[in-house]
């Protein structure tokens, strides 16, 4: 018998010791594992706790499924996410209008209205920056063959130019991926001239151009990728909008934003300047300069006066 | 013993690597590639090729007669290169880094420039540390003082540690990376540590527990072996994934009402066990089975929710007692330190000593040190406890969640390592007693000790040494497997090796692999002392106790 | 004093171990259970002290069923001392002969004591080897310990199950001459398991003679000699039997006095304690008839001759028969 008191008596002591502190529910911050992510949440922690907040820093906290499920589950109460991401993973068994997924402001008045009906989230105002799936090249290889756009790239290809393009597999398979480029742009890519690295990242696949793996040419990227600006490489721009567009945006959980409704007016200018120059050159300091995620972002906000 | 075949090889590693393969990569920023450098690019003076002639100087050594002369020169010789392998390019680096614009040239972004050691050095360090053990088992063969033994083991690395701590080696690339992201670097292993110790103290008990289970009953052997078995070939995402919903729907109920489901349940698997007990022998096939899976079901189900509820509060409130910057938790880590410093430290001096009652005394001496280190720690884990539990507002409202049961976070990630240990711990607490000498128990049983006395005083220390070699397999494994928690946002090492994959930062990832792998040595190496410590002399494999 | 009672053993499958045993092992006594593999003479041991529960029957323990005691507490006056010695490896032999007492709580000073009497008693140097663990001990020091170890709390019953059976013969037969003097010393009342018939005869008072579970000849180790109940005793005991009980008997039982003519007898005297088996060798071995006897001192003391010896054993089942006789006498009017 001895042993149970003991142990009831260790539990009373730790509750009620515990009963005399009481604080205020932090808010707790996700993110997904790329630098962008890390760096996004880092502005709305750090902006958050500039004003009072204690902030549950959870970054890194795994995929977008990972996220998604954490935020829906309460587990967390923010992280930020894409437009387009939402829209291609989120609704499953709803059919899209035709052409939302292209039209940011249409996508984030779906995603406003869908998601807070469905499962209680809100998305605050999106950032301008649109970090799409892109093609890169190097600069040097960009000016001997005068690409700027996908446009000219569909021209090089049909001319019958060498390519190897390095790309992760989820970009080379999936419809809206490479496919939607060739069939906007009217070039066909052969399968030999794919280099698939499985689960690549754009880290991964710039890293295979600079090092010019397998006569690698051209690469898979994100529009705000920081080693862009690290290997001088140049992003040929889609005119004709072949990709969706992904908007960065915060996204709540409704019951945190009703308990505390002053945070939108904090967040939303924050995201409001965020271009895809400026998240370019945040990215870049993490990932090429090697400063950390939270010095960057902490500087940032400091630098635009957004901390106090 | 005629020629040192050991320092010979080593010496032709690091002679034909320092020399034939590039030492450093001088690189731009973080992530752009950049310009290899051999031994004879580094500018200067002469100074770098004593490197090369010291990595040949053993091939002269090796051939003198084996004595401890020779170990000697042989593991100065590789403790200099060690540490001088490091320290040139890094003095040559300095000047490389200073005119990292012009070596580069136009066009690449040059922030935060860097030297990435190569090949060259990689294989120089094995070579000398190769040179280094031919030495020192010269000097073990030739029965060298201890003294001189220790120092000829540890002297590079002194050196070593020291250049590094007086920031010699600030042009190598991890360095660069660890003064950028390092303040995450001491909580990251904090964490980590964490995840294996409290999911190897849960593993244990648990383990120990099914392993005695399936060495009593020959039926259910084969079931808990296998079923350990299987939780071995879940791969860790998929495990991840399925705890997530679960656990995160645990958390949202109030700890008063699954504590009440826990006692209810339990209260049930009594209820058919003492049913069974009665009728059960007059039950028959189909029925007998029912009643039989009800019990083990209804018995189970309370002891995985609270060994969920345990694992995951356990975690938070050690991990928040060994980082919490609270002034009383800062405190009571003083305490520990200096606790387990006198324990370690009269501990060794209890085998130094030769006198028995002198002996006797310091070994009570230590015991107190232990006993003080244990009670610290008891009372730092309390005070975090309520620390961790101080947002509770009343027992009323308390939820799992309150407790540290969450889908993503370090609950899914303890718990999945917990399991994870289970193979191990239970295959070899099952392998340990079964492989104890019949005839042992035999005589035990005959000389009139009880199931318990057996159990403690002959089974338990005869199984032991296959126990603990279970947990130093289980702790390693676990080092590795922990860097996975990141994916489900646990932190640990993990973070900096994921990340550093995603990022493709070979930095950030040696940032985090290079700890871990200490963490490992380290992690063995404590608990190969403390089976020294528990296995009775009498039976350790490679004792001072030998047949005479 | 150990009584068997119609005692019964039954496995499970209906394979019947112990079969109707009677057996009385008498205070202070050593009786031999001994015969082929299989026979039930370690299951009727392990009865006793109930490492295995019985089927039926009684057995009781100077004077007391044993079915009185809790299993352990039985034990615990019961020293048992098994073939595979069963030395705890992990403790030192200090702690290996202190078992039972600190099963039974005395105190430190006591059992250390104790366990150096022990030690020194089975002839090991306690400062020596009292700290040392099994495995550095020699086989014969083991099996020492392993009678230490079963004297632990001086029990006054013994169960030994082959207690020397994991030594070369050399040094079992220094074990077993050991144990005989301590047993003149300690006289407790010894259950002897073997399967050897050699080690029976010399470590008996009696010997049980079992197969297939039941008891088929109680007896002395000379009278199992001289009269085997049935042919599978005579061919159990071996058809050397005569010779064996020569090895029963001492030179100085049956020597004659010396005459004028031994001290020309050259060559090899026996000492007077050697058995007869023995110095019948030597007497085969040489040219004469007769060989001189020396005692301890190497004065002579006597002759012996192959006439005399044979003489001498013809003499001795004489007086058995009538000694039998009588007996049989004694039973029959104490019926009537």
């Amino acid at each position: 018998m001895r042993p149970i008191a003991i142990t009831l008596f260790a539990l009373v002591v730790l509750l009620s010791g515990a009963l005399s502190y009481a604080q205020a529910d932090p808010i707790r911050v996700g993110s997904k594992q790329f630098t962008e992510s890390i760096v996004l949440a880092k502005l709305i922690g750090y902006a958050l706790e500039d004003v009072g907040f204690t902030i549950d820093d959870r970054t890194p906290l795994g995929g977008t499924d990972v996220n998604r499920s954490a935020l829906v589950n309460a587990e967390i109460d923010v992280y930020p996410e894409y437009t387009g991401t939402a829209l291609g993973l989120f609704f499953p068994d709803v059919e899209l209008p035709e052409g939302l997924t292209r039209d940011a402001e249409a996508s984030y008045d779906y995603l406003l209205e869908h998601d807070l009906e469905r499962d209680r989230l809100l998305w605050l105002a999106p950032a301008p920056a649109n970090n799409t799936y892109g093609f890169a090249v190097r600069r040097a290889f960009a000016e001997e063959h005068g690409l700027t756009t996908m446009e000219d790239f569909a021209e090089y290809v049909n001319a019958g130019g060498e390519v190897m393009m390095a790309t992760g597999d989820e970009f080379a398979q999936r419809p809206d991926g490479i496919a939607a480029f060739e069939e906007l742009y009217g070039f066909e890519l052969a399968d030999e001239a794919l280099l698939i690295i499985a689960a690549g990242t754009p880290a991964q696949t710039l890293q295979a151009l600079d090092q010019g793996a397998n006569d690698t040419n051209v690469a898979m990227t994100f529009a705000t990728e920081g080693a862009v600006v690290a290997y001088d490489f140049v992003v040929l721009t889609d005119p004709r909008g072949a990709q969706p567009i992904f908007n960065p945006t915060p996204v709540f959980r409704v019951e945190v934003i009703d308990a505390n409704p002053e945070i939108p007016a904090i967040l939303n200018p924050i995201f409001e300047g965020l271009t895809n120059e400026v998240l370019q050159e945040l990215n870049a300091r993490v990932d090429v300069d090697g400063e950390s995620p939270d010095a960057v972002a902490r500087s940032y906000l400091e630098e635009h006066g957004f901390l106090n | 013993m005629p020629v040192n075949r050991v320092a010979v090889l080593g010496s032709l590693i690091a002679g034909l690597s320092l020399f034939f393969l590039p030492l450093v990569e001088l690189k731009p920023n973080r992530l752009a590639s950049g310009i290899p450098f051999f031994l004879l690019q580094f500018e200067g003076d002469v100074r770098y090729l004593a490197l090369f002639v010291l990595a040949l100087l053993p091939l002269v050594v090796a051939l003198r007669r084996a004595d401890v002369v020779r170990g000697a020169l042989l593991a100065g010789l590789g403790n200099a290169l060690l540490f001088l392998t490091l320290y040139l390019p890094a003095v040559a680096g300095e000047v490389l880094l200073a005119d990292a614009a012009a070596w580069l040239g136009e066009g690449v972004r040059l922030s935060n420039p860097r030297l990435l050691p190569s090949a060259g050095l990689a294989l120089g360090l094995f070579g000398a540390y190769t040179v280094l053990y031919g030495g020192l088992r010269d000097l073990v063969v030739a029965g060298a003082p201890r003294s001189l033994r220790v120092a000829a083991a540890w002297g590079g690395l002194l050196l070593v540690v020291l250049a590094a701590l007086s920031g010699r080696f600030d042009v190598y690339s991890v360095v660069v990376e660890f003064q950028a992201r390092g303040q995450q670097l001491a909580q990251r292993t904090v964490e980590h540590v964490m995840f294996v110790a409290v999911a190897l103290s849960i593993g244990l008990v648990l383990g120990v527990g099914l392993g005695l289970w399936a060495h009593r009953d020959r039926r259910a052997s084969p079931v808990i072996l296998y079923l350990v078995g299987i939780i071995q070939t879940v791969p860790s995402l998929a495990l991840f994934g399925v705890l997530l919903v679960p656990l995160a729907r645990l958390g949202d109920q109030l700890a008063t009402s699954v504590a009440l489901a826990l006692v209810a349940s339990l209260a049930l698997a009594a209820a058919a066990l003492a049913l069974y007990r009665t009728i059960g022998q007059r039950l028959r096939g189909a029925a007998r089975q029912v009643v039989l899976l009800l019990v083990t079901v209804s018995a189970a189900v309370p002891v995985a929710l609270f060994t969920v509820v345990v694992a995951s509060f356990s975690f938070r409130v050690s991990l928040l007692a060994f980082t919490s910057a609270a002034p009383a938790l800062a405190n009571l880590r003083s305490a520990m330190l200096v606790a387990l410093i006198a324990a370690v430290g009269l501990q060794l001096a209890v085998r130094r000593q030769r006198v028995d009652t002198a002996r006797r005394s310091l070994a009570r001496a230590a015991w107190v040190g232990w006993g003080a280190l244990a009670v610290t720690l008891v009372v730092a884990l309390v005070t975090a406890s309520q620390l961790f539990l101080a947002r509770v507002e009343s027992a009323a409202t308390l939820t799992v969640r309150d407790l540290g049961v969450s889908g993503i976070g370090p609950a899914p990630a303890v718990i999945a390592l917990t399991l994870y240990s289970l193979l191990p711990l239970v295959r070899n607490t099952y392998a340990g007693l079964t492989n104890v000498d019949p005839a042992v128990i035999d005589s035990g049983r005959g000389m009139g000790m009880s199931a318990p006395q057996r159990f403690m005083q002959i089974e338990l220390p005869l199984a032991l040494p296959v126990i603990m070699a279970g947990v130093r397999n289980a702790s390693v494994a676990l080092v590795g497997i922990a860097a996975i928690a990141t994916v489900i946002g646990a932190g640990g090492l993990g973070d900096f090796i994921l990340g550093g994959i995603i990022n493709t930062s070979i930095d950030q990832i040696l940032l985090g692999a290079i700890p871990a792998v200490l963490l490992a040595v380290l992690l063995d190496a404590v608990l190969r002392a403390t089976e020294q410590l528990l296995v009775s002399p009498g039976i350790r494999v490679s004792g001072e106790a030998a047949p005479s | 004093m150990i009584e068997f009672e119609g005692v019964v053993k039954d496995f499970p499958g209906g394979v019947r171990a112990v079969d109707a045993l009677d057996l009385t092992v008498e205070k202070g006594e050593i009786s031999v259970l001994i015969g082929p593999s299989g026979c039930g003479k370690t299951t009727s041991m392990r009865l006793v002290n109930r490492l295995i529960p019985l089927t039926s029957g009684r057995i009781t323990v100077d004077g007391r069923d044993n079915l009185e005691f809790a299993p352990e507490e039985l034990r615990r006056k019961i020293g048992y001392a098994i073939q595979q010695i069963g030395l705890f490896p992990h403790m030192t032999v200090g702690q290996n002969v202190a078992v039972v007492p600190r099963l039974l709580g005395w105190e430190e000073q006591r059992v250390r004591q104790r366990v150096d009497g022990l030690l020194e008693l089975v002839g090991l140097d306690p400062d020596v080897q009292r700290d040392v663990y099994p495995r550095q001990l020699s086989g014969g020091q083991q099996q020492r310990v392993g009678v230490a170890r079963a004297l632990g709390a001086d029990p006054p019953i013994m169960l030994m199950d082959e207690p020397f059976g994991a030594v070369d013969p050399i040094t079992r037969a220094v074990l077993q001459d050991e144990f005989l003097q301590i047993q003149a010393t300690i006289a407790k009342t010894v259950l002897f398991v073997t399967h050897d018939i050699d080690e029976a005869i010399k470590m008996g008072d009696r010997i049980a003679v079992m197969r297939t579970g039941r008891l088929v000849q109680y007896a002395t180790p000379d009278e199992l000699l001289a009269q085997p109940v049935d042919d599978f005793v005579r061919a159990f005991v071996g058809g050397d039997r005569h010779l064996k009980r020569l090895g029963l008997v001492r030179v100085r039982d049956v020597m004659a006095e010396p005459d004028e003519r031994t001290p020309e007898l050259d060559g090899e005297a026996v000492l007077e304690h050697t058995s007869v088996r023995d110095a019948l060798s030597v007497l085969v071995g040489r040219g004469f008839d007769a060989t001189p006897v020396v005692d301890a001192q190497g004065r002579l003391c006597g002759v012996i001759t192959l006439n005399g010896l044979r003489a001498a054993v013809r003499r001795a089942a004489r007086e058995r028969a009538s000694e039998e006789r009588a007996s049989e006498e004694r039973a029959a009017e104490g019926e009537a």
